[in-house]
């Protein structure tokens, strides 16, 4: 569970964050959707203990971001704007290394599973730096989730996965949803996030602008609504 | 907290090892550096002028150094795995560690490379000094690398981190380790290391406060 | 009137009246030379061999000097020495220099020795260059503003980092901005006083110079690093910027009384100086502190309304756009 209590993030003293409350209960699958720069990914690195909030506590299952940083990262799993990985190590070894950083211990059966779950086993020993961007993406899956992690956080998780990685990442995401993992997907694609999310909000400007059950309300007049606010199709 | 210090370390070298990139930059930096001074001191010659040997190398140790800092955070800031290590469960203190520990390993070997390098080109032979210099060429990089790996973090975020990186680097060691550990080496030179016990202590106080004030602050210095 | 202008009336006027005070109790109030050189005289009994105690920056007696020479009891006999240009300096005031001769005519107080005669005059001397030494009401509450300035700088970073207020962000970077506007006041008129006193202008081998200067360094390392501007860490940076480079304010602080320095000692050690000289430091640093407080005031105001215009400014091109 991810509580948001009147957060404000500021850089220097532009207000990024203006005042924003969420709270999202365990097993939601929350999208967030919004134009460029109004402060989505920020919120996602506030949540992640990436950015500390000026203002206004997050507390995840009940730890603060702020205070107890370390309960909150074992708890979350992240995938970000870029990899996490190492272009110089291989995908076993990107795994091996941040599966110790979390205290894990993985074998090489084990992570050969994970790596076959996102379609990479035959290329664990080759350097991450001659893979393609989608396969990147795929292995920053595999990296995200190294921890069983009880909450996803995911920035734009679609971008440079092809057809088949797509497929891949949805299939996983709604087997995340059905075990009771709760996510939360920045995206500007509104299609995208209403069919996979349960509960959408958009934010301008740093303000939560709505927040809604999917079932609440159609695509179409979703996209009626808020489509122009967003500067998106 | 110190495990994954030592797990982030290792990775860096395993990198740094595979590539070869930094380590092979400063050691020719570092032979830069004393070829310049060869020619700086054309007509002296170490034996004679020994005053002149212990700021030629810690001037070349803390020149090759800075230039291996800035690299230790600046490459995975921006290739954005620096916030994978910060979404690690663990203090933020440990990133610290880690660094710290890898560019000691790095500045260490540039250090050793140096110190022959100055030997060959000063055609000096350090003798029975050997090991009293050699010491304390470690504890001054250590110290060196306390205070270099806390400011290269927070260089790191700031535009033009190589110039913000010496601004705010050198007056911090100049007192607290680049001066004792000149004097020190040079009574080291001289044979007298057991006169040079209170540089050492300075040193090693100093390197203490650091370390401590890192632990206190390197939280702030990173954020994404 | 508002309550502002009312304080900033105050520590305008108020620097202004004491830096004012400063000046003349400077020229007028405090003796020509009114540091600690005494000389004790110690006379086993009248018409002997006496022995000299100088206490004071004197290292070699060769130049003629004149004493005053006063009973302090216990057949002892205080000299003040007055200023004279052949003493060489160098030595700190609690070195002891033992200077012996013969008391020729105890009731005239005349005192021979080789080349030291005892004049009536009650003027005491310390310094080579007396009158460069009045500086030192300039510079010492100069020093003392930037250590208060730099101080305020620490305690303002670590507010900053503990809840974000840019409130002490903006009094950090000011204090270090006029901190380093009053340590280059007091590393200038440092050696104004230092070449007439020591014939050299700088001396690096001093640790009270070189803290001081590595201080004024790491400072100004700061305010490069503020000059900067961009990015949205930078304000985050220099707060911890300012507290580890506050180590070196104690440093310099110290330095002059834990290593050995020729930099004079003035505060707080016993009988360092005259009552006049200490009143009129007193006033100096009063005096200099009103002055950091208005500055403060004003750079921080300053530093506010550029945010406010900056903000009206990023208002109006939204309401254009």
């Amino acid at each position: 569970m991810i509580e948001i209590e009147n957060v404000v993030k500021e850089f220097g003293r532009k207000g990024v964050i203006n005042g924003i409350d969420l709270r999202i209960e365990k097993g939601d699958y929350l999208v967030i959707l919004g134009p460029n720069g109004a402060g989505k990914t920020t919120l996602l690195k506030l949540i992640s203990t990436l950015l500390r909030p000026s203002e206004g506590t997050i507390k995840i299952d009940g730890y603060d971001v702020k205070e107890d940083g370390v309960a909150v990262r074992r708890r979350i799993g992240v995938l970000g704007h870029v990899s996490y990985l190492y272009d110089e190590l291989s995908a076993f070894e990107n795994l091996r290394f941040y599966a110790k950083m979390y205290g894990v211990t993985l074998g090489l059966e084990e992570i050969r599973a994970i790596l076959s779950r996102v379609k990479l086993a035959h290329r664990m020993n080759d350097l991450v730096g001659t893979y393609s961007r989608g396969m990147k993406q795929r292995l920053a899956i595999a990296r995200a989730i190294i921890h069983k992690p009880k909450i996803l956080l995911l920035d734009e998780p679609y971008t440079g996965l092809d057809l088949n990685g797509r497929k891949i990442l949805t299939e996983m995401l709604r087997g995340f949803q059905k075990q009771g993992i709760t996510t939360v997907m920045v995206t500007h694609d509104i299609e995208r996030g209403y069919e996979m999310g349960n509960r959408l909000a958009v934010i301008i400007d740093g303000k939560i602008a709505a927040d809604l059950r999917k079932e609440d309300m159609s695509i179409e007049d979703f996209k009626n609504r808020y489509a122009g606010l967003m500067g998106a199709t | 907290m110190s495990a994954n210090g030592i797990t982030i370390a290792l990775k860096d070298l395993r990198v740094e090892f595979r590539t070869m990139r930094m380590i092979v930059t400063m050691v020719i930096f570092s032979l830069m550096v004393i070829m310049a001074f060869r020619f700086a001191f054309l007509f002296y010659s170490a034996e004679a002028e020994p005053m002149i040997i212990a700021p030629i190398l810690w001037v070349t140790f803390t020149f090759a150094g800075m230039f291996g800092l800035v690299s230790s955070f600046s490459k995975e800031k921006d290739t954005g795995s620096l916030q994978g290590l910060m979404l690690c469960p663990s203090d933020r203190f440990s990133i610290y560690l880690g660094k710290l520990l890898s560019n000691l390993v790095l500045l260490l070997i540039v250090d050793f490379a140096a110190l022959l390098f100055f030997s060959v080109f000063f055609d000096f032979d350090y003798g029975g000094n050997i090991v009293p210099i050699v010491s304390l060429v470690i504890l001054g990089s250590v110290a060196f690398t306390i205070v270099g790996t806390l400011v290269a973090g927070m260089s790191v975020n700031l535009k033009g981190r190589e110039s913000a990186l010496t601004i705010l680097m050198l007056p911090l060691i100049i007192l607290t380790v680049l001066m004792p550990a000149i004097i020190a080496t040079s009574k080291a030179l001289e044979g007298q290391i057991e006169d040079a016990w209170g540089e050492i202590r300075i040193i090693a106080m100093f390197s203490l406060v650091y370390l401590a004030l890192s632990y206190l602050l390197f939280e702030y210095v990173l954020e994404a | 009137m508002d309550k502002r202008k009312v304080l900033d009336y105050v520590l305008l006027t108020g620097s202004l009246i004491f830096i004012l005070i400063t000046i003349f109790m400077a020229i007028y109030y405090v003796p020509l030379v009114g540091t600690d050189v005494s000389i004790v005289a110690q006379k086993p009994n009248e018409y002997t061999e006496l022995e000299l105690r100088v206490k004071g920056i004197v290292d070699d007696i060769s130049g003629t000097s004149e004493f005053d020479l006063v009973d302090i009891g216990n057949s002892e006999f205080e000299l003040n020495v007055e200023h004279n240009e052949n003493l060489p300096s160098g030595l700190s005031e609690d070195d002891v220099v033992i200077v012996t001769g013969v008391l020729v005519d105890a009731d005239a107080l005349v005192f021979e020795s080789t080349g030291i005669e005892i004049a009536d005059d009650d003027t005491s001397a310390g310094w080579v260059a007396p009158y460069a030494q009045k500086i030192f009401y300039l510079h010492t509450p100069a020093a003392w503003a930037s250590y208060l300035a730099f101080g305020i700088v620490f305690v303002g970073s670590i507010i900053y980092l503990k809840n974000g207020s840019n409130k002490w962000d903006t009094i950090a970077l000011s204090s270090a901005e006029i901190g380093v506007m009053f340590c280059t006041l007091a590393i200038v008129t440092g050696p104004l006083w230092a070449k007439p006193e020591w014939g050299v202008y700088w001396r690096w081998e001093d640790t009270k110079l070189l803290t001081t200067f590595v201080m004024w360094m790491i400072y100004l390392g700061y305010i490069t690093l503020r000059l900067g501007a961009g990015g949205r860490s930078v304000a985050r940076i220099a707060a911890v910027f300012g507290i580890i480079g506050f180590m070196a304010v104690p440093l310099s602080f110290i330095s002059s009384r834990v290593w050995q320095s020729l930099h004079p000692n003035p505060v707080g050690q016993s009988g360092g100086l005259s009552s006049e000289a200490g009143m009129t430091l007193m006033v100096g640093v009063i005096a200099m502190s009103f002055l950091y407080f208005y500055l403060l005031k004003k750079r921080v105001e300053l530093e506010e309304t550029k945010h406010k215009v900056e903000e009206l400014k990023d208002d109006m091109e939204g309401e254009i756009e």
